[in-house]
């Protein structure tokens, strides 16, 4: 795909999302990024601030299968992946699929669901593909799950565990919108839902068209080395009780190779790592109790700033070192 | 090519200005040396030298646009000359220097330093001096050469040139010369003017007010670099014992010079070197006549020693502690020395031994020696004659102030022998109207010494020992006798604890000494003592010694010898005065070498601290010549804008991206800043894209953004970022830095 079509679909689908979400840009772009990086994302924050509005509005922007899922403690596995049920006509099993097979899958409170719930979505979180009664199925492509959850803190709600975490490629938080984004929100909804007015403006075809010219982006032997000793940073904190996996290191750069073709770059820069740190990273590091206390080890915040202070601290490379 | 010609014409007019600036600042600074130098010839070869240097620097200009030509070509121009008119005929075809130059060099070295020491303010210019000035001015006009014009830095071309200025104040501050200050400092801002493109900023000036103020406030810091302050030896650097002797005796701290021990248990005179030439404004050592054969195993006999005379043989075992004086102190005559480990040699005339290598630091010898006493007898026997060949020892100058003379004729003239001569001009110093005094001639300018100093000494009678003694040797001469005068220690103090079975003394630099010999025929040399309170007088010419005569003078004869108050001869060596009012900045005329020394280590101080500032100064260069010619990538370009920005105060972490710096920069005064924009997209495509860029306006955006940072810098972040990068004194000092 030619740089002005990724730039003109791009544009397109942040515009379109935007008539629903107003003044998340930052928000928005990341779901984007994560959505042309072929990864999961985590969209955490208290009820009532357009969690799944956001995920819908991307749902629908794009023109592909989309299916929901809302997480209740009562949610079985089969309720995700599908079930097996024998047909008595033709005298055999017949698998029904489940919500799971669709092209972009939103998760509504996932952390409302039981563990054996929640871990029902690991596999094909991470392989692209569901196994039920020893029968494995291949799900669509492209395939991104969108996942909402309120904070641990909240009632009725089972923490993800790690496992689960790493496999989404960043979490973001929405926040309050501001006065004058609350107000236009206000004015906009008095008749109608915007959302139920969202048309598709890039097809299936073309999303993948896009996902493919990230991939192409070129990723310089230094800002890998930038990104492994962020990574590796993490792992020696005196803070931080987990450090970041490989498959971290790995989802970062791929995040900053969407996140510099949404740039109009054809290559990443050490400046992508940095502004995906947090957002990558930060969902799957634990910080050790002297720095959590008796509070949420989970909660973003002092981890954020943990990981602002490992991104400060790691020079940047310059120049054409290392092997080409 | 039409289009680079008219730039290079106004370069190399700018290069011819700068060239003829630098020629009158030289030419007013080196005529400011006239204050510690005399004559002006010196002035006018130091003048053509100048010239010939930076006409060739000029010249080489013009031909090749290599900047780094121009101060090699007057190097060797320089070497050239040095080689043709210092040594001459070792030059290979008459040009290329030979290892027979480089030891010519060496010796001419070694000869001026000899000279400077024996030389007292202002110098005469000899040939190893000049050889000195030469060198010295032609490496400072070559590197301020360098920095005005090859690293167009007029400014930092005044730091090679301070050296000049500073020589006279850091000599003497009574000597420099206000004008000529004045005229200097006018002359290098001349300098800066011819050197820039544009009107001067307030930074030429503030930096031209610092040169003015700094020599100013240069000799203020460095009073103390006196050799007197040296703490170091006998003297000092000291080859000239003479200039140095009254250094010496008016230390504050006394040191220990040596220790002997002798085999009779006597303690003797201890000689360095006598002064037979009375004919010049200063008297040094006479030429040493190196004779290889005459090692001081075996010592020549004392000339005029006649059998009859009754002489005891001694042994005395010396070892210098602190002595860095070329001379060995041996008793006088010696007959040989032993177990000497350098290079050793006696001179016959005034059988004294001279090492032409080393110094007599640490010797430690025997030397066996003759005690010659004559009897009253035998000295009368002498009578007047004097033999042949000894027309040297009574050479006087001609204009000789007749005070002296008519002195000497008034006091002995009309005794019979030379010994009752002799005898009636010791007992005129010591009759009760002179007075020992170590600063007296200091304070009253007659210190050092001349015919002139002996005449006011005779007038003021106030003096040391080398005023007594000089007097008493030229007074001699003028009555007819033979003398020289001799240098070297008193015996010295005694010691509680013998050594090795013999008594032992110690002799200390206050111990410092000068005396007459004068010469009797059949005798020798012999030793008398003037000096009031000082030294022992021998026996044969203590006239309260059983045999010694009283001698008449007939026309004018002298109040009894037996009044005067010569010091007891059985006493120990009596020491000056203990009340030494000392210090009191005595030696402020004396001893080159010190300042020499004090500028040495002025000028290494100096360049030191510079050393970052040049470095930063060629890496600027290096990398704006490489960005200009392609052959850099804009990584060079980014490196120098973030030590620029280092250099300023300005913190950039080197884990900030390209980006991140941009907003750090100046506070954000880049963020809409074309250049900079420019830079930033070469260095991340230069870094982290996959094909090569191309940058054309690499160096011209570099420049822009450096001047930039500068202008927003307060002045002296400015200041320090040219004369003392931060940036190169964290390489140093650091091994975390951002360059490399």
């Amino acid at each position: 795909m030619a740089a002005d079509d990724f730039y003109r679909h791009s544009s397109e689908i942040l515009r379109s999302i935007e008539t629903v979400i107003d003044g998340k840009r930052d928000a928005v772009q990341m779901a984007l990024t994560v959505l042309l990086a072929e990864g999961h994302l985590l969209i955490e924050d208290v009820p009532g601030v357009g969690k799944t509005m956001l995920a819908r509005a991307l749902a629908k922007s794009v023109d592909c299968t989309v299916s929901r899922i809302q997480f209740t403690p009562d949610l079985l596995p089969s309720d995700i992946t599908g079930v097996s049920i024998y047909n008595q006509a033709e005298h055999e099993f017949e698998f029904k699929p489940g919500p799971i097979f669709a092209n972009i899958v939103i998760g509504d409170e996932i952390n409302r669901a039981s563990p054996k719930t929640q871990s029902a979505l690991l596999e094909s979180m991470e392989e692209g593909q569901v196994t039920v009664d020893a029968v494995t199925s291949v799900l669509a492509s492209p395939f991104t799950v969108i996942a909402t959850q309120n904070p641990v803190e909240m009632e009725g709600t089972y923490p993800l565990p790690e496992a689960q975490r790493d496999r989404f490629m960043a979490r973001i938080s929405m926040g309050y919108p501001d006065d004058a984004a609350e107000l236009a929100m206000l004015r906009r909804r008095e008749t109608a839902s915007p959302l139920d007015e969202l048309q598709p403006v890039v097809s299936t075809v073309q999303l993948i068209g896009m996902i493919e010219s990230v991939r192409n982006v070129f990723v310089s032997w230094a800002v890998e080395q930038y990104a492994v000793s962020i990574s590796q940073a993490t792992r020696r904190d005196r803070d931080l009780r987990l450090g970041a996996s490989p498959r971290a290191t790995l989802q970062l750069v791929r995040a900053a190779k969407a996140r510099a073709a949404l740039d109009g770059r054809e290559f990443v820069l050490p400046d992508d790592i940095d502004a995906l740190a947090v957002p990558v990273l930060g969902h799957r590091l634990i910080p050790t109790n002297r720095i959590s206390g008796n509070g949420n080890p989970f909660a973003s915040g002092a981890v954020s700033d943990i990981i602002s202070r490992i991104v400060a601290a790691t020079p940047v490379p310059l120049g054409t070192v290392g092997p080409v | 090519m039409a289009a680079p010609e008219p730039a290079r014409r106004v370069g190399n007019r700018r290069e011819w200005r700068v060239s003829v600036a630098l020629l009158v600042v030289v030419l007013v600074l080196l005529a400011g040396l006239h204050v510690f130098l005399q004559g002006a010839a010196w002035w006018f070869g130091l003048v053509l030298l100048v010239v010939v240097l930076l006409g060739v620097a000029a010249l080489v200009r013009y031909l090749s646009r290599r900047p780094f030509l121009a101060p090699i070509a007057s190097a060797i121009a320089l070497l050239l000359v040095m080689t043709d008119v210092f040594a001459p005929g070792t030059a290979f075809v008459g040009l290329v220097p030979t290892a027979d130059t480089w030891t010519a060099w060496g010796r001419i070295a070694d000869a001026a330093a000899l000279s400077i020491n024996r030389q007292s303010l202002p110098a005469v210019v000899d040939t190893p001096i000049m050889f000195v000035l030469c060198l010295g001015v032609g490496a400072i006009v070559i590197v301020a050469d360098a920095l005005a014009i090859s690293f167009r830095a007029p400014a930092f071309a005044g730091i090679p040139l301070l050296v000049l200025l500073a020589a006279p104040s850091v000599v003497s501050i009574d000597t420099t010369d206000p004008v000529l200050f004045v005229l200097a400092a006018l002359a290098f801002l001349l300098l800066l003017r011819a050197g820039s493109d544009r009107p001067q900023t307030r930074f030429s000036l503030a930096m031209a007010g610092t040169v003015i103020v700094g020599t100013l406030v240069l000799p203020l810091l460095l009073p103390p670099t006196s050799p007197a302050e040296g703490g170091s030896t006998g003297f000092g650097t000291g080859v000239n014992p003479v200039l140095s002797l009254g250094d010496d005796l008016r230390r504050a701290t006394e040191h220990t010079v040596l220790d002997y021990s002798s085999q009779s248990g006597a303690p003797h005179y201890l000689r360095l070197v006598s002064i037979e030439d009375f004919s010049g404004s200063d008297w040094g050592p006479s030429a040493f006549q190196l004779n290889t054969r005459n090692t001081p195993a075996k010592i020549g006999s004392p000339p005029g020693l006649a059998r009859d005379v009754a002489t005891t043989r001694d042994t005395t075992n010396l070892q210098i502690k602190n002595l860095t004086s070329p001379w060995l102190p041996i008793p006088y005559p010696s007959t040989s020395v032993v177990g000497l480990v350098g290079n050793w040699y006696w001179d016959s005339a005034g059988l004294t031994v001279k090492s032409t290598n080393g110094t007599a630091q640490g010797e430690v010898y025997r030397a066996s020696s003759l005690t010659i006493s004559p009897t009253p007898a035998q000295l009368e026997a002498a009578g007047t004659s004097v033999p042949g060949g000894f027309e040297r020892y009574l050479a006087l100058p001609i204009d000789l102030p007749k005070i002296i003379s008519s002195t000497a004729n008034e006091v002995a003239g009309g005794a019979a022998s030379n010994y009752e001569k002799a005898l009636l001009l010791q007992s005129y110093f010591h009759d009760g109207n002179f007075a020992y005094s170590e600063t007296a001639p200091v304070y009253k300018g007659y210190d050092g010494t001349g015919m002139k100093v002996i005449a006011q000494f005779l007038t003021a009678k106030s003096g040391y020992c080398i005023h007594f003694a000089s007097a008493m040797a030229v007074m001699a001469r003028s009555l007819g006798i033979p003398s020289r005068v001799a240098v070297g220690f008193l015996p010295g103090t005694q010691l509680d604890q013998p050594v090795n079975g013999q008594t032992a003394f110690q002799v200390g630099s206050h111990d410092l000494h000068a005396w007459p010999e004068l010469y009797f025929e059949g005798i020798g040399w012999t030793r008398f003592e003037p000096t009031v309170g000082r030294g022992t007088v021998p026996s044969y010419a203590d006239q309260n010694a059983a045999g010694v005569p009283i001698p008449v003078n007939t026309p004018n004869p002298v109040p009894s010898g037996a009044a005067t108050p010569a010091p007891s001869a059985s006493g120990g060596p009596v020491r000056g005065d203990t009340t030494n009012p000392l210090g009191a900045g005595a030696s402020a005329s004396s001893a080159l070498a010190g300042w020499l020394w004090a500028l040495l280590v002025v000028v290494v101080v100096i360049l030191g601290l510079l050393v970052p500032a040049f470095v930063r100064l060629t890496q600027r260069r290096v990398r704006l010549r490489d960005l200009r010619r392609g052959t850099a990538t804009p990584l060079a370009a980014w490196r120098e804008v973030l030590q620029t920005a280092e250099d300023l105060d300005q913190d950039v972490p080197d884990t900030a991206t390209p980006r991140e710096v941009r907003l750090l920069l100046g506070d954000g005064v880049f963020a809409e800043d074309v250049a900079l924009s420019r830079l930033i997209d070469a260095v991340e495509r230069e870094s982290y894209s996959p094909g090569a860029s191309v940058y054309p306006e690499a160096e011209a955006d570099t420049r822009t953004i450096v001047r930039t940072l500068r202008s927003i810098a307060a002045r002296p972040e400015r200041v320090r970022a040219v004369l003392s990068p931060p940036s190169i004194w964290a390489l140093v000092l650091g091994p975390f830095s951002r360059v490399g």
